[in-house]
């Protein structure tokens, strides 16, 4: 009776805590860096005129600053386009093109996931850049772009984002620390299995 | 302040319904204000989302209000299961600023969102073993 019960609690996607629109909106955690906030990093940003490279593995929360500073230079009255490199093959070619165009325009350009580039598009994508109003990309591995920052995460990284969730209760935090060490420190994996877990009943 | 009024005060409407209301907007500052019919999902997993109607308002200015007026399309309905949810809505949105509000409705036949969350637990069904 008690494993029926706990099967019938399901939670539906709308009211998962977990669910991508609440994770999307958390910000940036500065506490493996350097950087107090996004302020202090866009200041470093402008000493190398808006160049360089955000690094990190997945899960490590390049996107995820890459938009804040977006936000940023908006809210500073900076012009600059934010482009998600797609996924998809056929895509990519336009959007390349397209982006090269309006950092010709004279806009920042942030582009997300440069390394589904081909080879020879991110060198297309990096010779043109010079004459961008900046760009920074975030990549996987160094490249000729100087290195912004190096995304980390840590155990106190998940515990933040818990609590900006405010999902830092005991059982919550115990079931996601292992997760950490399971995922090797990719955190989106983590909210993914946390998803997963709730929607299943288990937190109650 | 932006706040959007539904004449269904249900917000339950049928393939086909008029979907009626008023958009009313104080002290905010931009251009242009559109309302908006979309649909968005909620979830695990990239959102999907879609502009269906949308209508602008011809005089903006800083306060007013204005009426607007979609048909409920027939796909997609309402539904919310464990992996993904699909939300209809109504969105009022200013420019440039894009500050916006939502006003969340159900599109479905029956006008309840259509549940796939499991009813029953699915190894209820098994016999036991011997």
């Amino acid at each position: 009776m008690n494993a029926i019960n706990q099967k019938l609690n399901y939670v539906s996607a709308r009211d998962n805590p977990f669910a991508v629109q609440r994770t999307d909106a958390i910000p940036f955690d500065f506490s493996e860096t350097s950087f107090a906030c996004i302020e202090s990093f866009y200041h470093h940003v402008q000493q190398f005129d808006f160049r360089g490279a955000i690094l990190g593995k997945h899960g490590r929360g390049k996107t995820t600053l890459l938009c804040d500073l977006h936000s940023f230079l908006c809210q500073q009255g900076i012009r600059s386009e934010l482009v998600f490199l797609p996924r998809e093959k056929h895509l990519r070619r336009q959007s390349i093109d397209n982006t090269i165009q309006r950092g010709l325009s004279g806009s920042i350009i942030l582009i997300d996931g440069l390394e589904r580039a081909t080879f020879l598009a991110r060198q297309r994508i990096l010779f043109r850049s010079k004459r961008y109003g900046g760009f920074i990309a975030t990549t996987h591995r160094p490249s000729r772009l100087r290195t912004l920052l190096h995304c980390r995460t840590s155990q106190q990284t998940l515990i933040t984002t818990l609590e900006s969730l405010e999902l830092n209760r005991p059982e919550i935090v115990t079931a996601a620390l292992p997760l950490l060490s399971k995922h090797c420190g990719n955190i989106r994996f983590v909210l993914r299995e946390l998803y997963d877990q709730c929607a299943d009943g288990k937190f109650g | 302040m932006i706040k959007i009024q539904l004449e269904n005060a249900e917000a339950a409407y049928r393939p086909g319904d008029t979907i009626s209301g008023s958009v009313e907007w104080s002290e905010e500052e931009g251009d242009a204000l559109e309302a908006r019919l979309i649909w968005f999902t909620r979830g695990k997993g990239d959102r999907d989302f879609e502009m269906v109607a949308v209508q602008h308002v011809a005089n903006y200015g800083q306060s007013g209000n204005e009426r607007f007026q979609f048909t409920a399309p027939h796909r997609p309905r309402s539904f919310s299961g464990k992996l993904v949810s699909l939300q209809w809505a109504i969105e009022a949105i200013v420019f440039p600023g894009q500050n916006n509000t939502l006003k969340n409705l159900t599109i479905s036949n029956s006008g309840k969102e259509i549940d796939l969350l499991p009813k029953q637990p699915l190894d209820s069904k098994k016999k036991p073993l011997d």
